[in-house]
């Protein structure tokens, strides 16, 4: 009996002990549980507003999906001889889609939609003539798609990823970045700018890419490696390879690699000199280059080049020299070096000078070797970022043109919209 | 007449004590807001001062992804206007606001990289840091001790 009374004491006493806690303790405790259920309602509005009524993406059986891509879009306006004008509008869409399968392993697309509207300058067909190029009306209209970037990915560690499909190539500065909103010049170097292609170097591969990085000591200097082999999607009997190595002063943010790579430039077919158009001309240019995106002659090649990479605060600089040794004809030379100045949050300024020395072609009839010659560019760019999704830029080019003296002025006004 | 002498020193005595009260009640600036950056508790980093600041940075930017045991990292990042966000820019990051756009659309554009999630409240960000072995944050140093995860280093934002 006196144990039940014992108890039945403690049941009655405990609450009100509680109830007898120091007031301010409790108001203490109430004022930080209201806080609590304050910032999950906060939270729980939030994840509201980002998904309203709508049924979440399911993602099979990926563990994860990111989904994104950017608009990119550029005009171009030409000034040519005797004050004839020209204009191109060219479009271009790509998704970035990338699911995480499983721990170590991602799976990484990029399809892309392009679109080409406008005149093209014409320039003499043959490297004879002197004069500036004339623009002429040539409506012109072009649309495509792509596949820029489709692999799987593994990775065992920063020391060790391996993609395997449709790869990039780890060459250059420009190249590295590829996708175009990241670039404060829309348009590519001189030796990359045709899209995709095989230059001097390929911009892109089907087959392996090893990629690692190695941090060494505290200062966090590291050592990054890449390294490929695979062929190009229109020539799938020759096989190209390379790798480079950097060294990243991680306190400078300076980076300094050094590019070797080999293999094969497949030609263009063979034609009949009768034929009353060839299927490629050679030093014409076509949009915003003097070179084609690929040669006459079927060549092997070996390469090697260095590339600096400087970022520093509100500057950025990037520089990359190469030189390709090429079976039979000329070599090819090149060298390009851009620098940018983020003067204000939201505003960039950029200069780049690019120099091309395309080496030698079959002329475009196949009847010999014609010198196809170097060509210079003067680029000053003005970028305005007016959000963290959207870049504007104003880009003024001089190109002066191989084997003459001939000179393009031409502008391009382009925009990029990220996701 | 003394006493008027007397009344002229000690009011020649005060007069300089006047400024100083009137100095000691003036408002001070409010003591600088400590910040830590928090791991989970299995975390065997054992780097401290720069070293640490320096792995934390290649993390949270993404140019490394594993901590040196191997682990995979998962930064957490808060709201862009969040004041913890604010000093982790300023004292480990080094980087202005646009510099760090600029570094996250050069990730995005080139490997497909996307930036750390953010995390509203420092209870939630502890939580997932409690729930992910490679996972870190910036928290008030005050709100950092609680079970499941450790302070790797503390911080205080800059004026």
């Amino acid at each position: 009996m006196k144990q039940a009374s014992i108890v039945a004491l403690a049941i009655v006493g405990l609450p009100a002990a509680g109830l007898c806690q120091d007031p301010d303790a409790l108001r203490k405790q109430v004022d930080d549980l209201s806080k609590r259920v304050e910032e999950l309602e906060d939270h729980a509005a939030k994840t509201a507003e980002r998904t309203g009524g709508r049924a979440l993406l399911q993602a099979f059986s990926a563990d994860s999906l990111d989904f994104g891509g950017h608009v990119s879009s550029l005009f171009t306006y030409m000034h040519g001889e005797n004050g004839s004008d020209a204009g191109h509008f060219v479009t271009l869409v790509e998704l970035f889609l990338k699911a995480q399968v499983a721990d170590s392993w991602s799976v990484f697309a990029a399809p892309g939609f392009y679109l080409f509207n406008g005149g093209l300058l014409d320039n003499p067909g043959t490297t004879t003539i002197t004069g500036d190029p004339a623009s002429i009306e040539d409506d012109s209209s072009e649309s495509r798609m792509f596949l820029s970037r489709v692999y799987s990915q593994w990775v065992a560690g920063d020391w060790l990823q391996v993609q395997g499909g449709i790869v990039g190539s780890p060459h250059g500065t420009t190249n590295r970045e590829y996708f175009i909103p990241a670039r404060n010049i829309a348009i590519g170097n001189l030796h990359t700018r045709y899209f995709l292609a095989n230059q001097l170097y390929p911009q892109q591969l089907l087959g392996g890419r090893l990629s690692g990085k190695q941090v060494l000591g505290e200062g966090g200097d590291r050592i990054e490696y890449d390294a490929y082999f695979g062929v190009e999607d229109d020539s799938p009997s020759d096989g190209i390879g390379g790798a480079r190595i950097a060294y990243v002063f991680n306190d400078l943010g300076l980076a300094v690699a050094a590019n070797y790579g080999r293999g094969t430039r497949e030609g263009f077919p063979s034609q009949p000199v009768s034929s009353p158009t060839p299927f490629f001309t050679a030093n014409v240019p076509v949009l915003q280059s003097p070179f084609t995106g690929r040669f006459n002659r079927t060549r092997d090649y070996e390469f090697a080049g260095i590339d600096v990479d400087w970022r520093r605060g509100d500057f950025v600089s990037k520089t990359e020299a190469y030189y390709s040794a090429e079976e039979d004809v000329a070599d090819q030379k090149a060298l390009s070096t851009e620098w940018a100045w983020f003067f204000a949050s939201q505003w960039a300024l950029a200069y780049r000078f690019d120099y091309y020395d395309a080496g030698a072609d079959l002329d475009p009839l196949g009847l010999g070797v014609q010198q196809l010659g170097h060509a210079t560019e003067h680029v000053v760019g003005l970028s305005f970022l007016p959000n963290d999704a959207v870049k504007i830029r104003v880009d003024v080019h001089h190109l002066e043109l191989p084997n003459t003296r001939d000179t393009v002025d031409f502008v391009n006004l382009s925009w990029s919209l990220s996701f | 007449m003394r006493k008027l002498a007397m009344l002229t020193v000690v009011l020649f005595l005060c007069a300089p004590a006047v400024p100083v009260a009137a100095e000691v009640q003036s408002p001070q600036p409010p003591p600088l807001e400590s910040y830590a950056v928090v791991v989970n508790a299995s975390n065997p980093s054992k780097e401290t001062g720069d070293a640490a600041k320096k792995t934390v940075k290649a993390l949270f930017l993404k140019e490394l992804t594993r901590w040196a045991d191997g682990v995979e990292a998962k930064p957490y990042d808060r709201g862009a206007k969040a004041p913890e966000h604010t000093a982790f820019l300023q004292d480990v990051l080094g980087m202005s606001p646009a510099e760090l756009a600029r570094h996250w659309l050069r990730m995005k554009n080139m490997s497909g990289v996307t930036p750390p999630m953010d995390v509203d409240t420092d209870r939630i960000l502890l939580r997932h840091v409690e729930r992910h072995d490679g996972a870190f944050g910036v928290v008030k140093a005050s709100a950092a001790k609680v079970p499941g995860v450790r302070v790797l280093f503390e911080f205080k934002a800059a004026r």
